[in-house]
């Protein structure tokens, strides 16, 4: 059982309280000290109800006050009569502040086994009716100078002799708005120290209150904290209390409503701080962090400051990294290369595959086949694998001399990986084959039934790959047989990635799945917009997929849950590849991307002559990528 | 075999022909073959201090078939209840029984036949929020909810769907690592570093939770996967137990009976010596080679 601070099954959830206390409430027409006479409910609190009701002894107007009535349920005697001196410290206190913001007390007794407050009657709402009453946001001028107002009321508050007075319990709903626009702070914590022994209230955040509050401290900056989570909640129309609670820093306002100003965000972010230093010192210097940002929105400084903003967007567009090198080739390059030992090789629709110096991009020589190349080349020992579509999987040697050709029954789009001496390849022929790497003799081939685009991923002895009949399969690397088979509802030519167990993989479903390596199960999937058909990739908890919907995903590996979406200007069949801190990839739109790895974040982009549907590779510094202009680019990472 | 392969072709145009595999690559299974198993172990008891038991569980052990093998496939469910008179048992055994049919109706179900399933994240979504509506629609004003943690084991994975404050051990001889974060307001301040693991121990809010089962008309669970390898165990256990002793002890306990029947009894006697001030339920389970 939780909540055991009780010895027995006791607890009482505040919903059950609230049953008890409606029962128990006041009837209309009950008149108290023969004086107030009650009008009607106007809210049920922790502790009693608040009423509103007529002062009689003004006969000829109507002078409304509101009455709170605290029913003490609290079965201890000593813990109700702690609270009762608490209570009545505390109107004790209240009964010497004088501010505009905060309602006057006219009397205070005992009457029957309760007490009762009588309050001035504030005409208007709180500003949790007020979100609830609206679909949109808030207007964030008029939620700013209600701040504003705040403030104030907590500057008089904290500035009070010879203590200064802590509110402790700053939330929407205990903020009045009155018709004419005025701020009015109601219930001032006394409720709060009556509820400070309560007990058993198992489930529930108070979602505004500062971590300190925790420890059983509160000071002004405290406050502070709570304005701010008010102005948060006001302003993103996500409710604290639903939230994980400590959850603001990774919440950012502007994430949420992107129509709110940058400088609104960094002061109610500044108030949410964790540590005291870390906030505003004072309710004043929040009161100026508030008239700034309101500053820069309306006066005459907006117009070059907005230019300002514009400039940083479109300069961060425009950044754009050095160019190494370039070379021509006569058709498309579709295809990836890979880099090794100073070598760069890439495939080109042009039939061949082209050997080039990593540093200067200079011509080395090149392999002619009988067909385009669309398939990447892997390096293994002193050999270089690549399909054709002239059927064959030919191994060249590092100076481009031919080893062997291994004849499939239709074009290889797919690009081979080598693991155990064997390469694993797939074929248009739908096959899946696996070829002795060394003398380019068959070892086993699997039958799908349509073409086998995707490339393999090989972990562990299993290889792992996609089929256009809509499968992902697992097949044994050194039998050939299958260890399962997972039906997805599109074609698969986008190749998988092994991690932690998992295998991801997209498909023409638009889904990105993650698979359990072991058993083939779906563990998760996470939908885009359009066609994947690009390749994951991933780091040790995260992976990174694009999409024809023009998007670079980044998903948590183990939850599936989206991290960042980077979106291109066109569709994505480029696939993500990763240096230690920055990824690559190519679209559509002509451009080749590098983004943060962490943020998605993009750090440059570098403008080619044609849609970049191939892949980029990296090796010191230096990222390789082709573009369907004929051109293979070397640019600085 | 050449012949059938070309006969096969024939009939079935899209087919190649499959083609015999060199026998000289192919290295000989270890015969015969049993398929993966795991032991489980369990204890749960009412404390010293309270005169009901309001935790519930669920555990489920078999295979799947998984292209001519198994795997093995485990359901372990652990739910502590809170509620005055009967409530806190009901919620608990409610939420055990709702999530265990969907799980297994929507996932070990479909492996016996052809059919294949959802993803198992969303299947265990399904099953949690089935929980909580089955709960919520029991609740109408009293006090009533429960915590609800289930581990869907599937060969070496192990699936997590968690709300509240029962938690998943990680458990092997290097350490003991708690895989689940209680859903409390403590727990959340102890991740900011606002509170010291040693306040958040004494904290007199430590059991206050901010979701839980049955609270409120949709939850958010947590659902993500874990692996747990041979010589580890996974320990579910409510509260009662991982109130009353550190991680420490409770790694020392595991790791001293290798026999997770033993060792849950051991679990459970040790939290009662330290006082047994709650309810507490212990699941252990082990892989076998």
């Amino acid at each position: 059982m939780t909540g055991k601070e009780e010895p027995s099954g006791t607890e009482k959830l505040s919903t059950s309280s609230l049953d008890e206390l409606a029962a128990n409430t006041l009837p209309v027409g009950t008149v108290l000290q023969d004086r107030y006479e009650i009008l009607g409910i106007l809210g049920l609190g922790g502790m009693g109800a608040v009423y509103r009701a007529r002062d009689r002894r003004f006969v000829s107007s109507e002078r409304l006050c509101a009455i709170k009535e605290i029913v003490d349920l609290i079965p201890d005697p000593a813990t109700r009569q702690v609270n009762l001196v608490n209570f009545e410290r505390e109107a004790n206190l209240l009964a010497t502040l004088s501010h505009p913001a905060i309602p006057k007390i006219y009397d205070y007794f005992h009457e029957g086994n309760r007490v009762y407050l009588v309050l001035e009657f504030i005409d208007g709402e709180d500003l949790e009716a007020i979100l609830e009453g609206t679909q949109s946001f808030l207007p964030e001028r008029e939620v700013v100078d209600w701040a504003i107002q705040i403030c104030d009321v907590l500057t008089y508050l904290h500035h009070h002799q010879p203590e200064p007075v802590i509110f402790r319990d700053l939330k929407p709903s205990n903020i009045m708005l009155t018709r004419a626009g005025r701020i009015v702070l109601i219930d001032f914590g006394i409720a709060k120290l009556f509820q400070a022994d309560k007990k058993g209230t198992m489930v529930g955040t108070e979602g505004y209150s500062p971590p300190e509050q925790y420890k059983g401290m509160a000071e002004p900056r405290s406050d502070i904290y709570a304005l701010g989570a008010t102005l948060h909640h006001l302003l993103t129309r996500s409710d604290p209390r639903l939230e994980t609670p400590f959850t603001f820093q990774e919440r950012l306002p502007r994430a949420i409503n992107p129509n709110l100003s940058g400088e609104v965000e960094t002061a109610i972010m500044k108030a949410l701080e964790y540590e005291l230093e870390k906030r505003p010192a004072s309710a004043e210097e929040m009161k100026r962090l508030l008239l700034n940002a309101l500053g820069t929105e309306s006066a005459g400084i907006s117009r070059s400051a907005l230019l300002g903003r514009l400039a940083t967007v479109t300069s961060l567009k425009d950044r754009t990294t050095q160019l190494v090198w370039q070379f021509n080739c006569e058709e498309e390059v579709r295809s990836s290369p890979a880099a090794v030992e100073g070598l760069v090789v890439v495939g080109c629709y042009d039939n061949n595959l082209y050997a080039l110096d990593a540093e200067t991009g200079a011509f080395r020589w090149k392999f002619a086949t009988e067909g385009g190349i669309a398939s990447s080349p892997c390096f293994w020992r002193d050999a270089i694998f690549v399909g054709s579509e002239d059927y064959n999987l030919y191994a060249v040697s590092l100076t481009g001399k031919l080893v062997w050709a291994y004849h499939t029954n239709g074009p290889v789009r797919s690009s081979p990986r080598v693991a155990h001496d064997v390469v694993f390849v797939g074929s248009d022929d739908q096959q899946v084959h696996a070829v002795d790497a060394r003398w380019g003799k068959n070892v086993w081939r699997y039958v799908t039934w349509r073409p086998v685009r995707s490339s393999p991923a090989i972990y562990e002895a299993v290889v792992y790959i996609g089929s256009e009949d809509e499968y992902v399969y697992a097949l044994d690397a050194i039998t050939g047989t299958a260890k399962w088979k997972l039906h997805t509802m599109g074609g698969v030519i986008s190749s998988p990635a092994v991690s932690q167990g998992l295998v991801f993989v997209g498909s023409l479903d638009r889904n990105l799945y993650a698979l359990d390596a072991d058993s083939g199960f779906a563990v998760w999937r996470a939908s885009a917009e359009g066609y994947i058909s690009s390749s994951p990739a991933t780091d040790e908890s995260r992976v990174f997929v694009g999409s024809v919907d023009k998007h670079l995903y980044s998903f948590d590996q183990k939850t599936g849950k989206l991290v960042w979406k980077f979106v291109a200007d066109g569709q994505i069949t480029s696939s993500p590849r990763l240096s230690p801190s920055a990824l690559y990839f190519g679209s559509v739109d002509g451009y080749v991307y590098s983004l943060e790895t962490k943020t998605g974040k993009l750090r440059w982009r570098f403008k080619t002559g044609g849609p970049v549907p191939g892949s980029a590779a990296i090796s010191r510094d230096v990222v390789y990528i082709g573009s369907t202009d004929h051109k293979v680019y070397a640019l600085r990472a | 075999m050449r012949l059938w392969g070309r006969i096969f072709a024939a009939k079935a145009r899209e087919q190649p022909a499959p083609v015999t595999t060199p026998a000289a690559v192919i290295p000989h299974r270890a015969f015969p073959h049993r398929p993966p198993t795991f032991t489980v172990g369990m204890a749960t008891h009412p404390g010293l201090q309270r005169e009901r038991n309001e935790d519930s569980f669920a555990i489920f052990q078999s295979t799947v078939p998984r292209q001519g093998d198994h795997i093995s496939l485990g359901l372990f469910i652990v739910a502590d209840g809170m509620g005055g008179h009967e409530a806190g048992k009901v919620a608990s055994e409610l939420a055990v029984r709702e999530a265990a049919a969907i799980i297994l109706n929507k996932f070990f179900v479909p492996t016996l036949g052809e059919r294949g399933q959802a993803p198992v994240n969303e299947i265990l979504g399904q099953a949690m929020t089935a929980a909580n509506a089955a709960v919520w629609s029991r609740v109408q004003g009293k006090t009533m909810g429960t915590t609800l943690t289930a581990a869907l084991l599937l060969g070496r994975g192990i699936y997590i769907a968690h709300i509240g404050d029962s938690r998943a051990y990680l458990i092997g001889k290097a350490g003991i690592v708690q895989l689940t974060s209680d859903h409390s307001v403590v727990e959340r301040l102890l991740s900011v570093g606002q509170l010291t693991k040693d306040e958040a121990r004494k904290h007199p809010q430590r059991s206050v939770l901010y979701r839980a089962v049955g609270q409120a008309e949709a939850i958010q669970p947590d659902i993500y996967r874990e692996e747990l390898s041979k010589d580890q165990r996974l320990l579910l256990c409510t509260d009662g137990l991982w109130e009353m002793l550190p991680d420490e002890e409770v790694a020392r306990l595991v790791n001293a009976f290798p026999d997770p029947q033993e060792a849950c009894n051991e679990l459970i006697a040790a939290a009662n010596s330290a006082g047994g001030e709650d309810n507490v339920t212990a699941i252990l389970v082990r892989l076998n080679d």
